[in-house]
């Protein structure tokens, strides 16, 4: 009993993400918050929607917008590849696609070994940032949904 | 006060029926006010308020019980003709609709009664019936003002089982989640019976004593049942209820229609208590009836002083045995062919049968503990089943054969017997007057009837009291929960049935916080809560739903998958014989036709399900032009046509309050005051007309004035002193355009703001609402002659006709509703306009845009001669679309764009097409406003 318990403890500091890559950079976001991982399919444009909403998809029936990343943060365009994935995003009800250039893993670190994040990572407002993981060999930039789409949905709504 | 509701359907349930009895009681009482002596009208108010309070009570909300309890005593007043409905009267009766409306708002909204100031009203009541035209009405002053304990004295049945105060739960004594859930399914089959026996037993009332004797019967099952579940309230209450059966059914008490009322509520409660208990735990939340037990308990009392009724016909089963008294009329028909010999068996068989029960209870007695007397009771009982089985008589099978699982039960559990004597001494007497009546409805009342006189041995004392309590006799009031109440009868708590000990009965603690709430508001009594129809967090909506149609549906899913199946086998024989493809491709098609046949009904079916009458909505309104008729002076006369024209219900519910903003400013700007309109030669009474009907596939809702109409002067006055144009912009405007001014945010050209409207928010919210509704709402205006506003609603939200086009290589949909016509323009005969390109199509100017410039897209490039065109109506106004190609009309699904994208210019929704991809809905309202304000070039 005493021994499941601390485990249970243990795990619990544990983070699960998911890890992809846009560019050079990886990225992980809590495993809890991605609905699913899909390929890339054809998406509808949206006309004066703002520029990185890539356009809607039809997801089993529900029609839901997606959002390139690197679009959101300002990075060179690129073509979609055979890599290219949407991660399915639900949170407070609101389900967003994000496209991303491939998703790596599922991942899980111990809570603290991650640090606040550094005012700029590679032009990414900090904002959106919840921290900074530090792997054994790599940096993991974790991401903060919650923020990107609400502060998103501001935008938006401002912009129109 | 938070109350925590053991079940949400059940509270639904409630919120929506509280709605339906305003709704019934408002309409009445604004007639009521006309015809003052109507009687019947007073009945039909006083009906559902009695619904609603019995409702309330037994769901736990003291506030509206409260209050609809005083209104129903007002109300009885009023039938009773005390005194006369009086404009006071009315506005005291209607401010307690408007406090009850507001507390079930709050309920809706967050689940609470809320504060809503009830004393002032209560008090008024009080003051009212207390100098009622020198009336002394002693009982209802008493139940008023619930400080004096009603006469209810302690000589009141032994065997009342007094229910703790409603707080927690308490476990049942179930063997099992299926012994209960048995007993649940008994119980609701009774409620149902017991419902439309008293239902019947009111429309006639004459020579009724078999259905007497039936509902006696369901209560007493009631009461076996839950008395074995150790369900303290149902126990109690079917009680009392079957003690005042046992007198009506001797006759002590005339059946009168109160009487009946009283029972329905009783019934009611039963079915809210069955509602509370928890199947998996097998617990039931407590509730308390004690409100209920008294009042059956003092029509039981009140009714003793009265003369026994010599009048009523004496033809119970019970005396049957009495050769001269025969049932006049046979209730049910004879089984057809029955032997007499069988039936000399039959009746051998029962005697045998009821003397073995008499004996095996009277052994029982002696020594509960005798296991053999329990088999033997329980063989008997299955005996006189299967004899009654196989002659045909299914009351009495039912009726032995539940006894005998009770008995079974009971054996079989392990509890103590001396528990059930009682009850099994009961039911053996209802099993011999059901033996009696069979025998003598068919032995031509031959004294063979079984013997009945063992009563004396195991019978339980009749409930009938010995000495009735001085006090309020004949009425049959009921009385306020009031704490005394509750502990006037809890002096002889007796637990009967192996209950627990009882806590003793407390003062309701929601009853004190009720009346020690402060005053805080709702002085108004017509301010209408505008929570109504935008969250609704905490209950899920219901459709009620014709049975037929959901048959309906039924045979179409069954249709479905026979087609589906189809479908299957047709693959299998192609992979089987893939030479065959001609043949399967035929059929193929063949079941493709089936099941766009069965889909299209499916459709059609589910939207009329989904279909209401808008005078769901539309009813709302007179209240609410009478009480504006009231505050402004202004006599108005409201007139609805087309109330049964019918909407889907997501719709109907939210075009409530746009309307009431219409339906205001039509009362306050529209509509002149008095001298102004007989100057201006018009009738002194204004008049507002609400009107629904049929447009196309839409539905179109009106509100019309024939007030002063609209000046467009004024308001591009108006507009530019408010800052929302420069001058020379509103000079440019037409006169329509000037009009449709309204519309814009912050725009109200009242002069003084009302306290009906006119803060200039209103115009705009209602076209926002209606536009999520994908509805347009469109304005007309003669000067001095009245206004009209008129609402385009789609009869439904989910699917819509649209008409497919092609621009910049993507696939738009356009709703048919607002495309006149297709066409091809040659290019040679556009024509530039300020600007603008237009085209004279038959005598008309019409403006021509690309599409893809609106919506931000790459231009076709290509040089064309002809130019594919839609034309699109925005309120009768029309504008050419170039597109690049036209495609089919189709029906589509709409779907959200989603909270996340949120209002897109001129798109307002999207749908899903058949190969899975993702069509954009174009706005043509938005459309339109974005091609007349694009600068021209």
């Amino acid at each position: 009993m005493q021994e499941q318990y601390t485990r249970q403890e243990k795990d619990s500091a544990l983070l699960q993400l998911v890890t992809f890559h846009i560019g050079d950079e990886e990225f992980g976001v809590e495993i809890l918050k991605v609905q699913e991982i899909i390929r890339m399919m054809g998406i509808t444009r949206v006309p004066k929607a703002p520029d990185f909403v890539e356009g809607v998809i039809n997801l089993r029936g529900k029609v839901i917008p997606i959002i390139d990343l690197r679009k959101r943060f300002g990075m060179a365009a690129q073509e979609h590849s055979k890599h290219t994935r949407i991660i399915v995003i639900e949170i407070n009800k609101v389900i967003v696609g994000f496209v991303v250039d491939s998703v790596s893993e599922v991942l899980r670190i111990p809570a603290n070994t991650v640090e606040p994040p550094p005012p700029i990572i590679s032009g990414i407002e900090s904002e959106y940032i919840s921290g900074v993981g530090k792997l054994a060999d790599r940096l993991l930039i974790l991401l903060d949904l919650d923020r990107l789409l609400s502060k998103g949905e501001q935008n938006m709504l401002t912009g129109l | 006060m938070n109350q925590e509701f053991s079940d949400p359907e059940l509270f639904t349930d409630f919120i929506i029926e509280a709605r339906e009895h305003l709704e019934t009681i408002e309409p009445n009482l604004l007639l009521l006010e006309k015809q003052p002596k109507d009687v019947g009208l007073l009945d039909a108010i006083f009906r559902p308020m009695h619904s609603l309070k019995g409702a309330s009570g037994f769901l736990g909300l003291p506030q509206i019980n409260n209050l609809a309890h005083k209104a129903e005593n007002i109300l009885d007043e009023l039938r009773k003709g005390k005194f006369q409905v009086t404009p006071d009267i009315m506005d005291i009766v209607l401010a307690t609709t408007d406090a009850l409306r507001t507390m079930i708002e709050n309920l809706e909204v967050s689940g609470t009664e809320g504060d809503v100031e009830t004393r002032e009203i209560i008090d008024r009541i009080t003051e009212v019936m207390e100098h009622s035209g020198g009336t002394p009405a002693p009982s209802t002053g008493t139940s008023v003002k619930g400080e004096t304990p009603p006469p209810v004295a302690a000589e009141a049945s032994s065997e009342t089982v007094t229910p703790a105060p409603p707080s927690g739960s308490y476990a049942l004594n179930a063997v099992s989640a299926e012994h209960l859930a048995d007993f649940l399914e008994e119980a609701q089959e009774i409620v149902a019976n017991l419902n439309r026996s008293l239902l019947e037993l009111e429309r006639t009332p004459e020579g009724k004593d078999e259905l007497i004797n039936d509902i006696f019967r369901y209560m007493h099952n009631l009461k076996g049942n839950s008395g074995l579940l150790g369900f303290l309230e149902l126990n109690a209450l079917s009680h009392e209820a079957e003690s005042l059966l046992g007198q009506v059914r001797k006759g002590e008490i005339a059946l009168e229609r109160e009487l009946i009322d009283l029972l329905l509520a009783a019934t009611d409660q039963i079915d809210g208590l069955v509602s509370r208990v928890d199947a998996p735990s097998l617990s039931v939340s407590r509730l308390d009836v004690q409100p209920m037990i008294t009042r059956l308990h003092e029509s039981r009392l009140g009714s003793v002083p009265a003369e026994p009724h010599p009048a009523t016909p004496d033809v119970e089963p019970q005396e049957a045995g009495d050769a001269t008294h025969c049932p006049p009329t046979a209730q049910e028909p004879l089984p057809g062919g029955l032997d007499p010999e069988d039936l000399a068996v039959f009746r051998f068989t029962s005697r045998q049968q009821m003397e073995n029960m008499d004996l095996a209870l009277r052994q029982l007695t002696e020594d509960p503990a005798q296991k053999a007397a329990v088999d033997g009771l329980y063989r008997s009982l299955l005996t006189l089943q299967n004899s009654a089985g196989y002659m045909g008589f299914d009351d009495l099978n039912v009726y032995a054969e539940r006894t005998a699982k009770l008995v079974d039960q009971a054996r079989e559990a392990d509890m103590g017997f001396e528990l059930f004597l009682d009850l099994l001494g009961q039911e053996k007497e209802i099993i011999a007057d059901m033996v009696t009546a069979i025998l003598g409805r068919y032995a031509l009342c031959s004294a063979a009837a079984p013997a009945q006189g063992s009563d004396g041995m195991v019978e339980p004392p009749k409930p009938t009291p010995k000495e009735q309590p001085a006090g309020t006799a004949t009425n049959i009031k009921p009385v306020a929960t009031t704490p005394a109440a509750s502990t006037a009868t809890k002096a002889d708590t007796q637990p009967e049935q192996g209950a627990q000990p009882q806590p003793p009965a407390t003062p309701n603690p929601e009853l004190q916080q009720d009346t020690s709430q402060s005053a805080e508001k709702l002085d108004q009594p017509s301010g209408r809560p505008d929570a109504a129809g935008t969250s609704k967090p905490k209950t899920s909506t219901t459709i009620r739903v014709d049975h037929e149609r959901l048959d309906h549906l039924m045979n179409l899913i069954g249709e479905l998958i026979i087609n589906r199946n189809r479908f299957a086998m047709l693959s299998k024989s192609l992979e089987d014989n893939p030479e065959q493809v001609e043949q399967v491709a035929q059929q193929l098609t063949e079941s493709t036709y089936a099941m766009a046949r069965i889909s299209d009904d499916l459709q059609d079916t589910i939207m009329q399900v989904r279909m209401v009458a808008v005078s769901a909505v539309f009813s709302r309104f007179p209240r609410l032009v009478r009480d504006l008729s009231r505050k402004s002076g202004k006599d108005v006369e409201l007139i609805t046509e087309g109330e049964e024209t019918e909407l889907d219900k997501s719709i109907v519910e939210v075009i409530g309050d746009p309307l009431v903003h219409l339906v205001r400013n039509s009362m306050d700007h529209g509509l002149e005051g008095r001298e102004e309109r007989l100057a201006a030669n018009k009738p002194a009474t204004g008049r507002v007309w609400l009107r629904a009907y049929h447009k196309g596939n839409s539905v179109a809702i009106e509100v019309e004035d024939d007030g002063r109409g609209i000046d467009p002067e004024k308001m591009r006055k108006v507009a530019v002193k408010k800052g929302l144009m420069s001058e020379e912009d509103a000079a440019r405007l037409d006169d329509r355009e000037a009009v449709e001014l309204i519309f814009a945010p912050g725009f109200s050209s009242a002069d003084t703001i009302t306290d009906i409207s006119g803060r200039g928010v209103g115009m705009d919210v209602v076209r926002t609402n209606i536009k999520n509704l994908k509805g347009t709402v469109n304005v007309t205006s003669e000067l001095g002659k009245g206004s009209k506003m008129t609402l385009v609603l789609p009869l439904t939200l989910a699917i819509i006709d649209a008409l497919m086009v092609t621009v910049a290589g993507a696939t738009y949909a356009i709703p048919l509703d607002a495309v006149s016509e297709t066409t091809k323009i040659d290019t040679s005969i556009l024509t530039d306009v300020s600007g603008r390109k237009a085209v004279t199509l038959r005598d008309e100017v019409l403006g021509i845009v690309e599409l893809t410039d609106l919506l931000g897209l790459p231009r076709n490039t290509q040089n064309r001669d002809i130019l594919p065109v839609v034309v699109i109506t925005d309120n009768d106004r029309r504008l050419g679309l170039v597109v690049d190609r036209l495609q089919e009309r189709q029906e589509v699904v709409i779907k959200p764009l989603g909270s996340y994208l949120g209002d897109i210019e001129g798109i307002s929704g999207a749908t899903i097409m058949g190969d899975g991809s993702v069509v954009l809905i174009l706005d043509p309202h938005e459309v339109y406003i974005m091609a007349t304000s694009r600068p021209g070039r």
